[in-house]
């Protein structure tokens, strides 16, 4: 069967197995920095966001995105350029082996979207569905933090 | 990973009948809203060819009328978390029960009638939904209404018949000029873990401070959630005082039935249980005005 949607702004058909999840969709269509986990929705690894909310894939049935736009961390950076939050978790050292990370960077980029002035509890809770198991949380934690003090600046 | 082996098709019913016409047509058919339960631990190794889906049937939707608060099934646990009137609502339970449930990721997909439906006993809305008197409507060969409090009869097991799906939870509005408070507490590992003793209180007051009503809930310390009702009948009629709140729930041992698992002993629940339902009271009697 034939899934349209969006991702990162562009408009693409894939040709599914009614079976897939999205994270089998997405990873199958060279979108890898969708990372396949636990599998059972708990570490976060396979984040996107679908339709301004953020889902684990690895439990979303591929054929719920009919007509959704979705973004993937590929998504975040702008003509070759990284992000404020990308750069933020660079800077401040909030990645380590990185696999968690393009799920972590996807429930930030989902808060600050919405919530452009969070506090600390919002980002704690915002990056709790995500499981870090090398650097911790605080420095991601603190990344979200210093890219909203300086996205809001930059506007 | 294909996330049914054997799944053949997906609907999309336009409303609850139409889904109900499916489930009984189709071979092997089952429910799905969010999947959040169903696809981690809900096929239990069963062969599903058919999966009707209701996240587009038209049960997406929080309301109030003069009496009530009704919510869609398909509602999710985040709609709740967010919705501006249950921010003010019943010392806004419903609105913190929703925002302790596990991740944001989990909030944004899983549904409040799927969380009912999947009868977990440590369920963060149960607790609530018994707190606040709310009643289940059901749909299938014919419509039916369950009161939530005796909606569970066993873990993953509820009064519901083969074919019916819930399609709206109804919340009485409390009667204008009435003292109420509410609680809700959630003991667990982490804040985003499930639950080890969740509960949830509202009690009723008047003038003078005496209970005129009481109804308290708890969950993870039986087979499902439950309310305690021994405890509630200790409490009307009485200003309540910290003696007196705890001698009420000095027994709570007889009320509950609870199992030690990977998260915690049975021996923990009890006394967590019975330091919560005081908690819970006590919170509750205060909101309402009540001076301890």
């Amino acid at each position: 069967m034939k899934l349209n949607l969006k991702i990162n702004s562009e408009n693409k058909v894939f040709d599914i197995d009614v079976r897939d999840t999205l994270m089998d969709v997405l990873r199958a269509n060279g979108y890898k920095s969708v990372k396949h986990g636990c599998e059972t929705g708990e570490c976060g690894a396979c984040t996107v966001i679908v339709n301004g909310l953020t889902v684990n894939s690895c439990i979303y049935p591929a054929v719920k995105c009919e007509d959704a736009e979705l973004i993937t961390c590929e998504g975040l950076e702008k003509d070759g350029k990284l992000s404020i939050l990308q750069e933020k978790f660079i800077e401040m050292g909030a990645i380590q082996c990185g696999y968690c990370t393009p799920g972590m960077l996807l429930s930030a980029h989902a808060l600050l979207m919405k919530n452009p002035n969070p506090k600390l509890e919002d980002v704690k809770d915002a990056l709790s569905g995500n499981f870090c198991r090398c650097t911790g949380y605080k420095k991601p934690v603190d990344a979200v933090m210093a890219a909203a003090k300086e996205m809001k600046g930059a506007k | 990973m294909q996330y049914i082996r054997d799944l053949k098709k997906y609907y999309w019913p336009k409303g609850p009948q139409d889904a109900v016409r499916l489930l009984m047509q189709e071979p092997l058919a089952e429910i799905i809203a969010g999947g959040t339960e169903l696809l981690v631990s809900g096929l239990k190794g069963r062969e599903v060819n058919n999966l009707v889906d209701i996240t587009r049937a038209g049960l997406s939707y929080v309301k109030k009328d003069k009496k009530y608060i009704k919510i869609g099934a398909t509602t999710t646990i985040s709609e709740l978390q967010n919705a501006p009137l249950f921010k003010d609502f019943a010392c806004s339970i419903l609105s913190k029960a929703a925002g302790k449930f596990v991740s944001v990721q989990i909030r944004n997909a899983a549904t409040i009638g799927g969380n009912l439906g999947a009868a977990m006993p440590s369920s963060d809305i149960a607790p609530v939904l018994m707190a606040l008197d709310a009643k289940i409507h059901v749909c299938g060969k014919e419509n039916k209404e369950f009161p939530i409090n005796g909606f569970y009869i066993s873990k993953r097991k509820t009064v519901m018949a083969p074919y019916e799906i819930i399609t709206e939870i109804e919340i009485p509005l409390p009667a204008e000029n009435v003292k109420t408070g509410y609680a809700f507490e959630k003991i667990g590992r982490t804040e985003m873990d499930i639950a080890i003793v969740n509960g949830a209180a509202s009690i009723t007051i008047d003038a003078s401070g005496e209970v005129k009503n009481a109804r308290l809930s708890l969950g993870s310390v039986a087979q499902n959630t439950i309310r305690c009702l021994e405890i509630e009948n200790n409490l009307l009629g009485k200003k309540l005082t910290k003696e007196i709140i705890a001698a009420s729930c000095e027994n709570i041992a007889k009320s509950i039935d609870p199992k030690t698992d990977v998260r915690a002993s049975a021996k923990y629940r009890g006394t967590v249980a019975r330091v919560i339902a005081a908690r819970l009271i006590e919170e509750a009697y205060i909101k309402a005005g009540g001076k301890i």
